[in-house]
């Protein structure tokens, strides 16, 4: 190469090079400001995310404004930043108080709050953002009198920014304000940030305002149900003293009276009136223990000593105790007692309870000659006593409110019948506790009243239970008998006398068994032995008879999917029956079981009831 | 796992193209046509043959030359831009740039797609730098044609042409920097060595971290007519600024390297990770047809070197740059091609890489 040719082609290659150079610092320049537009994105990103963190955590009215003003004027860029808003004073007024940052409290501390000045009454009216480059040349600055402007010793501000913060409603809470020396400081992007900021702030504050009214709300309730409690055990404290203080001295008019009436007879006149004694000290000692059963029962306390009881003997024992009573009425008192009427399962002491409170309450309100009649029946799954009298009857309007505490007909001074109107209320209540129900019925005053208390059965295996002593054995349910020839059960429980015993009793009237310990077992059998029937338990391990169901209701109808089904178990709650049912039972039969009522049971869901001997 | 070797792209022409273009008076000529898919055709068998994973077209249609192809026949240019001198006396004049905008007239990505016709193996393709264009813009100037815009309007057509030849699924996309040399050459001070760079790196800036890594650049002392323009140049004053290249691949040339040692201790300082170095092995000038055991010995010599991970291997040059070149037989250079592949196989058992 020549050299006036490599001159001409270095020239050449260094005066490109200018230009790759150029386009260099035009790429680094382009580089740096995407990268500081980047960074910039970032760092408000941050800024945002920070403030969303922040405000979420407050629940502290205090912390939280200062946090949004302090986030607000970081994003925004100003110098300083207030934040003014309205608290609801006591009166029912509202009062303002601010949050600065950027700048000491000091320094706004002579000039007052802003008044409702052109410049910022906008804000405070909630009619959106006011960006102004330099105040000064604003035509809405220094209109007011005194400053007309700033007034001296004011931070210097040309760069002014404002958002108003609004709760959803549209309900101004305050206004956020920011402030620079320099002129034309913020941006359309700090405009749209502070927009943005002044929305996550009104919810925060809105939540801190629902969190400190629920607080106080539930330290309220706490306080009042404090006080109940408190109130409560007085009251118990109350009673018990009250009923102790009372029993005394009836323990010695009634132990006086008694033993009196034993020793040498007196005259009629002193025997009739240490039997009226006696009378009436047992009367106010019933009294008394009605007060205090009426406490325990509301209060919770009442506690039901539960075993098999024969309402036949309950209702004998009550008869024979008011027997006396009603006969001094010459009240004619008809019972009625069906030999079909099983136990039921309950607190023997209550029950009786429950029969006196009612023959008591028809002797008391049935007018000599009168007629009381008692009826204990077995009605479908439940037993029924109705006593029924030719009484004074209950108005219509009385009827809904008899079995409320202390209600009587006649509250006057002069009432003609006496006692403090618990006994019916505790009869409802402790009819209520063994599941059962109780109504009464009037055709009107004069037209006597009829109670009916429904109790569910409880019917129990023979050889199982205690007795009670007052009511005796209970009588065997005799129903006429029922084959199940021909018919296959799929009996499935993991407790192998329950097993037993129930195999016992299908093949003995003539059913076909077959036996599952278990879901997986029972489904094996399903598909074998097609059963017309399944009896299942419910608790049973890895799978219960709840899944178990579901499983075979999966199924198809050609695989045993519709087989009618029998929930066998030992809850017997209202739920306990929903939930089998839910699962696909046709019938929940609580345990222990009736095993006549559970042949009925199956004979009735397969459509085959025949009588033995047919 | 195997050592990574790959061609530089060129293959001589066959005769009859080369005589048939004389003929014709420019390659461009449609009637070159058939002899044109031909020569590829070969190309792309018998670079199958020689066993290399990598294969090119041969750059059979690139006319005139590695360089000036994308501008060819512009009547924007005219023939009086500077001249190349090489060693052996012949001299090639570059066209000179009269006007703007500047587009290229035809671009490498379409090579590549007549290739993929032809092979399933993976394809290389070389696509010259936008240094190299650069040159083609002359000292004095352009009326109403700014230096600035060309530069711009230079790298808007770098960047498409290989992002084409990426989205076509080229294996790597080589930039053709044989003028890295001339710059240290033409300018001591090594400042247009330093823009030359820049230029490469404006343009490889416009690409994703996974793009970079499929692109290479490709320095040489030049290679024609077996003989070389600038290898008298001081190569470790042009590797230290070519590694700063953000790229992933770079294609050196070694076998022809009188020092090769001290070539390799220069990489060894400058080598950044993750930069992938083909050292060549083949010197295509060199008459003489290596042997797979020399080519074994000089990569187990570059190992030493160059972490095995980021060492693969490679021709030093093309073999015939420009189109007319015929100085060295397509049999030449394909057995060449087999010892680069079979002597690399050989250095990576010996090295415990199989």
């Amino acid at each position: 190469m020549s050299d006036d040719e490599e001159a001409r082609l270095r020239s050449a290659a260094l005066q490109n090079a200018k230009a790759i150079l150029a386009a260099r610092h035009r790429a680094d320049d382009e580089l740096r400001r995407t990268k500081d537009a980047l960074e910039e994105e970032t760092r408000i990103l941050e800024i945002l995310n920070r403030t969303g963190a922040a405000l979420a955590s407050h629940l502290d009215h205090e912390a939280l404004v200062q946090a949004i003003t302090d986030a607000a004027t970081e994003v925004t860029g100003a110098q300083f930043g207030a934040f003014f808003y309205s608290v609801p004073d006591p009166s029912g007024g509202t009062f303002q108080l601010y949050t600065l940052s950027g700048a000491p409290r000091e320094a706004f501390a002579d000039f007052g709050h802003p008044r409702s000045t052109p410049i910022f009454a906008p804000t405070f009216r909630g009619d959106g953002v006011i960006r102004i480059a330099d105040v000064a040349k604003d035509p809405r600055f220094g209109q007011w009198a005194p400053h007309h402007g700033m007034p001296k010793g004011h931070l210097p501000v040309c760069s002014y920014l404002s958002v108003p913060v609004k709760r959803r409603s549209g309900e101004v809470i305050g206004g956020l304000f920011f402030g620079h020396a320099d002129c034309d400081v913020f941006t359309a992007k700090s405009e749209r940030l502070i927009v943005g900021i002044a929305a996550q702030a009104a919810i925060a504050l809105d939540n801190a305002r629902l969190y400190e009214e629920a607080r106080h709300a539930a330290e309220a309730e706490r306080a009042a149900r404090a006080e109940v409690e408190r109130v409560g055990l007085m009251k118990d404290e109350f009673l018990a003293t009250l009923s102790h203080e009372l029993r005394t001295p009836l323990n010695a008019v009634l132990g006086w009276a008694q033993m009196l009436l034993s020793r040498a007879p007196a005259d009629a006149d002193s025997r009739r009136g240490l039997e009226t004694i006696a009378r009436n000290a047992r009367a106010q000692a019933q009294l008394i223990e009605d007060l205090l059963d009426m406490n325990r029962i509301v209060s919770g306390k009442i506690r039901l000593d539960v075993q098999r009881v024969s309402l036949h003997g309950v209702v004998e024992a009550a008869v024979e105790t008011i027997r006396p009573s009603a006969e001094a009425k010459q009240l004619r008192l008809r019972i009625t007692i069906d030999p079909g009427a099983g136990p039921v399962h309950g607190d023997p002491h209550r029950l009786q309870q429950v029969v006196w409170n009612l023959l008591s309450n028809a002797v008391k309100f049935t007018p000599k000659h009168g007629r009381i009649d008692v009826l204990l029946q077995r009605v479908d799954s439940h037993l029924e006593l109705t006593v029924s009298d030719s009484g004074i009857g209950i108005s219509p309007q009385l009827l809904p409110h008899v079995f409320e505490r202390f209600r009587q007909a006649d509250s006057s001074t002069t009432r003609t019948y006496s006692g403090l109107g618990l006994g019916l209320s505790i009869v409802k209540q402790l009819v209520e506790l063994h599941g059962g129900t109780v109504r009464v019925d009037s055709p009107g005053e004069g037209k006597g009243s009829t109670f009916v208390v429904v109790l569910p059965l409880r019917v129990l295996r023979e050889h199982e239970g205690r007795t009670h002593p007052i009511t005796g054995p209970t009588r065997t349910l005799e129903v006429a008998p029922v084959s199940l020839v021909g018919i296959t059960v799929l009996v499935v429980d993991d407790e192998v006398d329950a097993r037993e015993m129930l195999e016992d009793l299908l093949v003995e009237i003539g059913a076909e068994v077959v036996l599952a310990a278990s879901a997986d077992e029972a489904l094996v059998a399903l598909a074998r032995a097609r059963p017309d029937l399944m009896i299942c338990d419910i608790g049973m391990p890895l799978r219960d008879g709840y899944q178990l169901l579901r499983a075979v209701r999966a199924l198809p109808e050609a695989e045993g999917g519709k087989v009618p089904a029998i929930a066998l178990t030992a809850f017997a709650r209202s739920e306990d029956r929903s939930r089998a049912m839910l699962a696909g039972f046709q019938v929940h039969v609580a345990k222990p079981i009736d095993p006549q009522e559970l042949i009925i049971t199956i004979a009735s869901l397969v459509g085959r009831v025949r009588s033995a001997e047919s | 796992m195997p050592i990574p070797t790959e061609p530089i792209g060129s293959i001589p022409r066959p005769i009859a193209l080369v005589e048939a273009i004389e003929r014709a008076g420019d390659g461009l000529d449609p009637h070159l046509e058939p002899l044109y898919l031909d020569a590829i055709r070969d190309t792309l068998s018998r670079f199958e043959a020689t066993g290399s994973p990598v294969i090119t077209d041969g750059e059979q249609r690139k006319f005139h030359n590695f360089w000036t192809y994308p501008v060819h026949g512009s009547p924007l240019t005219s023939p009086e831009g500077f001249k190349i001198p090489f060693a052996a006396g012949h001299v090639r004049r570059m066209p000179q740039l009269t006007g703007g905008p500047f587009r290229y007239q035809r671009h490498a990505d379409a090579y590549l797609a007549a290739a993929k016709a032809f092979t399933r193996l993976p394809i290389k393709q070389a696509v010259i730098s936008p240094s190299a264009l650069s040159l083609l813009y002359p000292a004095e100037g352009i009326p109403d044609y700014p230096r600035e815009q060309f530069i711009e309007e230079l790298l808007s057509e770098h960047e498409g042409e290989v992002r084409r030849c990426l989205e076509l699924g080229a294996s790597s996309v080589q930039i053709d920097f044989t003028e890295g040399r001339l710059a240290v050459k033409l300018d001591p001070t090594g400042e247009l060595l330093t823009r030359f760079i820049d230029l490469n790196n404006l343009g490889a800036a416009r690409f994703s971290d996974a793009e970079r890594k499929r692109i290479g650049v490709h320095t040489c002392p030049g290679g024609d007519r077996d003989s070389t323009h600038s290898a008298d140049v001081d190569y470790a004053e042009l590797l230290p600024s070519l590694l700063q290249l953000e790229v992933g691949r770079f294609y050196v040339s070694l076998a022809g390297e009188r020092e090769r040692e001290r070539v390799l201790a220069v990489i060894r300082e400058h080598l950044r990770p993750g930069q992938l170095i083909f050292v060549g092995v083949i010197a295509p000038i060199d008459p003489r047809i290596e042997t797979p055991d020399i080519v074994r010995d000089r990569v187990i010599e570059a190992s030493r070197f160059i972490p095995l991970d980021q060492l693969g291997t490679t021709d030093d040059c093309g073999f015939a740059p420009f189109s007319d070149d015929v100085s060295t037989s397509r049999d030449t250079a394909f057995s060449k091609i087999r010892a680069r592949v079979e002597g690399t196989a050989l250095a990576a058992r010996v090295l415990g890489m199989e």
